[in-house]
């Protein structure tokens, strides 16, 4: 064992460049999985730690409604509870002499938060704040100071009261720092938010209690639930405080993972190229070790050391470049659009991709292996390198067969789809099958057809059944499967990500517009030279059965839906399954209404296509049939709703009015007739959208350049692999390439051929590629990212055709360079 | 009559570490009429270094290569290609088929590269005069190593070189074989007018050629068997 160590360790240091290219791709193939793995692991450790903090508490109760005294006695008993806070929360308008805002009121007991805390600035401890609060202070988020044109230490109006704004919050519990909240937040006393006057039956409020317990979490939650499931009460987990938080990092998570994923399956199968072309022209020495007495089982110890021995290195250097990123990456990138998140790997990822370079180090040795069995010694003593055609049948492609199974059961797992873990395996063994089992017949097919005898001969080179071809065609499918792939999801990314054009967006929305004052509303617009469009009915409905039977989800019992019913769909709408609606419904008949669902939400509630819905508006039961599904582009910022009811169906039940409001004119100009909007109809609440976007054009600021840089890094990458391919397969035909020049191809000649033959595997392989990473892309983004898809179809043609002609001419530098002019035999 | 081949005061040596190894000393040839010639040595001795320089596969120091009349160190890599291609033929100990082709693919191979018409015709024509017709449409691994070397040969002669040159083509086959493969291969290059330089261990093969050197000490001398 020593010894076969010893020369193991030997032959590996002396071969230098092979085993440095080995080592490189290994360690960048690794690199990528550590990635996915460690993005996966900071999601988790960022939901694990963050969640009590997120939510203030153990555990949580909220209803739309105040809680009976008596619930609040029970909970408090089954939560064992050892502090309990109170909460109520609302959106109201708050107004200066200038200005007006739309304000999200937390208005808090002493006791809140119970886990994590408010940070102020000038900063207070918890009971001074108290202390102010219960003098009738308010303490704000900062960017309400400038919308209102107030300072510290002045008032604003908020319902009856005026309110001194005594500090500013800069961290605090909850989710709307970090993401979209619609408003900015205003703290205050809860005796104080009664004087308002704001809390009444007709306002959206949310009460909430705040749990802090030692007792067991997830058995606690699930007494809160049994108990109060009838009563529309809501419990929150700390974790599924986070769920939304938790979904949009998974998206991005997958997007990542996706391509890293993609960029390591060819790593790791261009150093599986590398590594049988450093085994075969290994083969005869081996062979001679077995002629002094290494018995086979030790030249198979003797190759799987090898391998061991490069994976183990290229595990370790992975390892150090990936924990030394993460330490870049939490030093120096403004990771602020998700606070808390830190960027880490866990030892259990760790262990599973030490484990992973384990296994693909004997899997790289299974062919060879095999092939031992199945050959003689004097056979392998004959092997000349690399130029025999390898024995085994199927046995060969053992390796690829396992790898890929593996790389599939590794992107379910980490892509959490077990659909995509079967769609991928099927597409792509159809595609396996067509590679490996159609194109030798179709280029031998070609090769008899062809009459030129240098593109016979070029097709026979490929044709010919070797692992080497069939290795290169695959790469090179994965380079033209990602140039397929990345472009689409890239583009679709960024779209999801972007801010829409400016002057495409509203100014502001207008919420609950009482019905009789919409006629002097759009007079009003048209009197201020605003444009006021989109007026939409909202109506309150709650869905109660489906196909006649109850409905039992939790959220659409408890809490009523928003729909609207509308003549045609939005410019942002387009219905992807069913039939649209036609005309004003009229009842005509006593068919059953239609209605029109957004695809995503309807997915998550399980509706089909012709289920029947049963709803109650205002008490009244009513039935309707699902007609059809729409996707909505979101980011146009329309007033979309998840369910929409032709003309004609609703339009007796009361309601209030939607829209959205276009401003071209200067930011004072938009401060001032909103203010003088609001002013004229308190009723209504304006949603400045400008903070809104200010934060998504954060994230977007933040994200963007990762997914740039991912995808740049990958097309490098992709191409540098391209590079190191061709540049192996002609030294690996120096041999052939010296014969033909002994039988007259001048350089010239033979560089042609290669150059043919080489134009049919890239044709072939970019092309097979591309569309199936079309495919892919597609798929990835609909249902795994559930994105709305933008084709680059451009970009991946001239992707393809860029990487195709750079290809060429790298392949014809490395041909000029490397066809030696002169060989003894 | 104008000469064939016509070598002089070649001299051909290799860095090593203890300096220059010189393999050739100062090699003398000159052959100025079809004919068969043997050359003779120990293994090590320069015989293939030899035939390289003759084939043009490799520079020399110092000296003279002419075939046809030509100086091989004159030619541009692609002019000697060109005129490899057309006037001399070598084969080798080892066939150096390609693994990929059919037998009659790697003979229609360098008909190919000559842009020659009918090229597949020719091919099986001399396939057939090297007796392996037969097996025109196998490959090499597939074929046994005396039929490879048949398909080596004709791959040579079906470009009609003037000169072909051989390094111990019977060095990797069985006595029997060789001796058959040699017959084929004497009688084709004589019933063609062609100048064939043999390379060869077996005293016995070297007997059958016209003249018969030995490569000794970096110099060639004539054997004691020429009359
Ligand atoms: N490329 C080379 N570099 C260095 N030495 C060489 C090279 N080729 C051959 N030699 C040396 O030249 C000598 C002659 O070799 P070679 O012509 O192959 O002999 P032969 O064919 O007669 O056995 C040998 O000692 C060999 O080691
Ligand atoms: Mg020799």
């Amino acid at each position: 064992m020593n010894l076969l160590l010893g020369l193991a360790v030997k032959d590996l240091w002396r071969s230098g460049r092979e085993v440095r290219a080995h080592l490189v791709l290994v360690a960048m193939a690794g690199l990528c999985l550590f990635f996915s793995f460690a993005f996966r692991d900071s999601i988790d450790t960022l939901i694990s730690h963050r969640a009590r903090e997120f939510l203030s508490a153990d555990v949580a109760l909220s209803s739309m409604q105040p809680i009976p005294a008596a619930d609040l006695v029970v909970a408090e008993e089954l939560a064992q509870a050892q502090s309990v806070a109170r909460q109520t929360e609302l959106l109201a308008m708050a107004r200066t002499k200038q200005a007006s805002l739309l304000v999200e009121v937390k208005a808090i007991d002493s006791v809140f938060p119970q886990v994590g805390q408010i940070v102020t600035e000038p900063l207070r401890s918890r009971q001074d704040i108290d202390l102010d609060l219960k003098a009738g202070h308010i303490y704000v988020y900062d960017e309400l100071l400038p919308e209102l044109g107030v300072q510290l230490g002045e008032s604003i109006q908020l319902g009856r009261l005026s309110l001194v704004v005594k500090g500013i919050v800069v961290r605090d519990p909850g989710i709307s720092r970090s993401n979209i909240g619609i408003a900015p937040r205003i703290y205050m006393d809860q005796e104080l938010l009664q004087q308002t006057g704001l809390v009444g039956p007709e306002s959206q409020v949310t009460y909430r209690y705040f749990y802090q317990t030692q007792g067991d979490l997830e058995a606690i939650t699930a007494g809160l639930k049994e108990q109060f499931g009838q009563k529309n009460y809501f419990v929150i987990s700390p974790e599924e405080s986070m769920s939304g938080l938790r979904r949009a990092l998974d998206s991005f998570g997958k997007y990542l993972s996706v391509l890293m994923l993609l960029a390591s399956l060819l790593g790791f199968s261009l150093a599986f190229y590398l590594f049988q072309l450093f085994v075969r022209k290994r083969i005869s020495s081996m062979a001679v070790m077995t002629m002094f007495g290494a018995g086979i089982w030790d030249v198979r110890k003797y190759l799987l050391l090898q391998s061991c021995l490069l994976h183990l290195v290229g595990f370790v250097l992975s390892w150090l470049f990936g924990a030394t990123l993460l330490l870049g990456i939490n030093q120096f990138v403004d990771l602020s659009a998700v606070p808390g998140f830190v960027a880490e790997i866990s030892w259990l990822s760790l262990s599973v991709l030490a484990l992973l370079f384990l296994a693909v180090a004997v899997l790289f040795n299974l062919p060879f292996w095999y092939e031992f069995s199945s050959s003689d010694v004097i056979h392998l003593l004959e092997e000349d390198t690399s130029e025999v055609p390898s024995r085994g049948g199927f046995g060969r492609f053992l390796p690829q067969g396992i790898g890929f199974l593996g790389f599939l059961g590794l992107s379910s797992w980490l892509l959490g789809a077990g659909t995509f873990f079967l769609s991928f395996a099927a597409s792509l063994i159809v595609f396996g099958l067509m590679a490996f089992l159609l194109m030798p017949l179709l280029l031998s097919w070609m090769s008899h057809k062809m009459s030129e005898f240098s593109w016979r001969f070029a097709l026979r080179n490929l044709g010919r059944a070797r692992l080497t071809t069939s290795l290169a065609f695959f790469s090179v499918f994965i380079i033209g499967l990602l140039f397929g792939v990345g472009p689409t999801l890239v583009q679709s990314s960024l779209k999801e990500l972007e801010t829409p054009d400016q002057s495409k967006l509203p100014a502001y929305f207008v919420i609950n517009v009482p019905e009789e004052s919409t006629n002097r509303l759009v007079q009003f617009s048209k009197d201020s030279g605003i444009a006021l469009r989109y007026l939409s009915p909202l109506i309150l409905v709650r869905l109660e059965t489906i196909n006649g039977e109850e409905v039992n989800q939790d959220e659409l019992r408890r809490f009523p839906s928003r729909v609207t019913y509308r003549k045609s769909l939005l410019e942002s709408e387009r219905i992807v399954e069913g039939e649209p609606f036609i005309g004003t419904f009229d009842g005509a008949g006593s068919e059953v209404a239609p209605v029109s669902v957004e695809v995503e939400y309807a997915e998550r509630r399980g509706f089909k296509l012709g289920d029947i819905l049963g709803f109650n508006i205002q008490g009244i039961p009513f039935q309707a049939r699902v007609a059809n599904f729409r996707r909505i582009e979101w980011n146009s910022f329309h007033p979309n709703f998840f369910i929409q009811f032709p003309d004609g169906v609703l339009n007796d039940v009361p309601k209030t009015y939607v829209g959205i409001v276009y401003h071209s004119g200067s930011d004072e100009d938009v401060r001032q007739i909103k203010f003088e909007m609001s002013r004229r109809f308190p009723e209504l609440s304006l949603i400045d959208l400008g903070r809104t976007l200010r934060r998504l054009a954060d994230i977007t600021r933040q994200f963007r350049p990762v997914i740039l840089v991912t995808a740049i890094s990958l097309v490098l990458f992709t191409l540098l692999f391209l590079l190191l391919l061709l540049s192996h397969s002609v030294k690996v035909r120096s041999s052939e390439i010296l014969l033909m020049q002994i039988f007259g191809g001048s350089a010239s000649k033979v560089r042609s051929l290669i150059l043919k033959e080489f134009s049919v595997l890239l044709g072939f392989g970019l092309g097979f590629g591309v569309m199936v990473g079309l495919v892919l892309a597609g798929y990835v983004l609909d249902q795994i990212m559930k994105f709305q898809i933008y084709w680059s179809l451009y970009e991946s043609f001239f992707l393809f055709a860029v990487s195709g002609l750079l290809a060429f001419v790298l392949l014809f530098l490395s041909l000029t360079r490397r066809i030696p002019s002169f060989i003894k035999s | 009559m104008s000469s064939i081949i016509e070598i002089s005061d070649l001299r051909k040596s290799y860095p090593s570490e203890q300096g220059r190894l010189e393999v050739l000393k100062g090699v003398n040839l000159s052959v100025d009429r079809p004919q068969s010639v043997s050359i003779m040595g120990r293994s090590g001795g320069g015989k293939s270094t030899l035939v390289a320089l003759l084939s043009g596969l490799d520079r020399k120091d110092s000296g003279v290569v002419k075939v046809l009349q030509k100086d091989l160190s004159l030619f541009s890599s692609n002019q000697l290609i060109e005129y490899r291609a057309k006037n001399i033929g070598v084969i080798f100990q080892q066939f150096h088929l390609l693994p990929h082709l059919t037998a009659l693919e790697n003979v229609e191979m360098a008909l190919a590269f000559q842009g020659v018409d009918g090229a597949r015709d020719l091919a099986e024509k001399a396939l057939a005069d090297v007796g392996i017709d037969q097996r025109a449409n196998h490959f090499p691994h597939q074929l046994s190593r005396g039929e490879c070397q048949r398909v080596a040969i004709a791959r040579v002669l079906v470009l009609s070189p003037k000169v072909v040159i051989a390094d111990e083509p019977t060095g990797s086959l069985d006595v029997q074989t060789g001796e058959r493969i040699m017959e084929l291969l004497l009688n084709l290059v004589q019933q063609r007018d062609m100048v064939l330089v043999l390379v060869t261990h077996d005293p016995e093969l070297a007997a059958r050629c016209d003249r018969q050197f030995i490569l000794e000490g970096g110099t060639l001398t004539l054997s004691s068997h020429e009359v």
